[in-house]
């Protein structure tokens, strides 16, 4: 299974690990700690966008990003990618940063491309949650009418589950 | 969320504040303070919980072959130092993380990752 953070996630991630000797983790920073050890616990691979990927480069000489860039492989858009954000923008009104990364999770693809799309869309975001599932029956109606004249493997994409660090956690403990 | 935020930015900003003293300033400071001579930093009590969750990932960074740890002048983000973003308020950082993903965002406009047809789809 696969999951990929959004980029809110991430920083959390990282003021978590800078904060946490110095005070108490907040709800959020906690969330995406138990969620990334939960992850590895359970052999789920975690991803991060290639644009969060491109932030922690330039941070790269730090432990901090070291170690996400060491476990997070980048998600990479392919060929529909940008097809999709667009109609997702068209049907919702999501921003362009959101329906880019909720396409990513459709037609994203690792460095081999040997894989197409993550299950999880893990967001601490909460109006872009809301975003989606209220357009969701729309958006799977297109979702089904555009991949349906797409050659392999384009044809086989999936939409993510978009959901919180804590309720993902929730749904593994179940 | 909130309120634990409220808490916690300010005393990072007062800390930025107190590192830019200098010495005779500083023990001025304490002199004020005197109460600061007498804390262990090991006070600090952690949430149970916490400290497990840390030593997990601080393991991984231990273990890192090549590093340096996070100095304060080091330039992180948004041309702010380590020390300056950190002390920032929280919608500052949000501010200054989601304009370096504006940035990556346009650079990947017209990137498009090769894949393979046998792929394995989401499902």
């Amino acid at each position: 299974m696969r999951c990929l953070l959004d980029k809110n996630v991430v920083r959390y991630i990282l003021t978590g690990l800078h904060y946490g000797r110095l005070r108490s983790l907040t709800p959020l920073e906690t969330s995406a700690l138990l969620l990334w050890r939960a992850a590895e616990e359970r052999g789920v691979t975690l991803f991060v966008s290639r644009y969060t990927f491109n932030v922690l480069q330039r941070l790269q000489p730090y432990p901090l990003a070291q170690i996400v860039l060491n476990a997070m492989p980048a998600l990479s858009p392919t060929r529909y990618q940008p097809r999709w954000a667009r109609r997702i923008r068209e049907s919702s009104g999501l921003s362009r940063e959101d329906a880019a990364m909720i396409a990513l999770a459709s037609f994203g693809s690792n460095d081999a491309g040997e894989i197409l799309g993550v299950h999880w869309l893990a967001t601490s975001d909460q109006p872009l949650l809301n975003g989606y599932r209220a357009t969701l029956p729309t958006l799977e109606r297109r979702f089904r009418a555009m991949t349906a004249q797409l050659s392999a493997p384009f044809c086989d994409a999936a939409l993510p589950h978009l959901i919180s660090p804590d309720a993902l956690l929730m749904s593994w403990q179940m | 969320m909130t309120q634990l935020r409220t808490r916690s930015v300010p005393l990072e900003q007062l800390a930025r504040l107190i590192r830019r003293l200098d010495r005779r300033q500083k023990a001025a400071l304490i002199r004020l303070v005197p109460e600061l001579q007498t804390i262990r930093p090991d006070e600090l009590v952690l949430p149970a919980g916490q400290n497990d969750l840390l030593a997990y990932f601080e393991a991984k960074m231990a273990a890192l072959p090549k590093t340096r740890p996070l100095r304060d002048n080091d330039l992180f983000l948004g041309g702010l130092t380590v020390a300056e973003f950190f002390a920032a308020p929280e919608a500052e950082q949000a501010r200054i993380w989601d304009i370096a993903h504006t940035e990556a965002l346009q650079t990947l406009d017209d990137y498009e990752h090769p894949i393979r047809s046998d792929a394995v789809p989401a499902r």
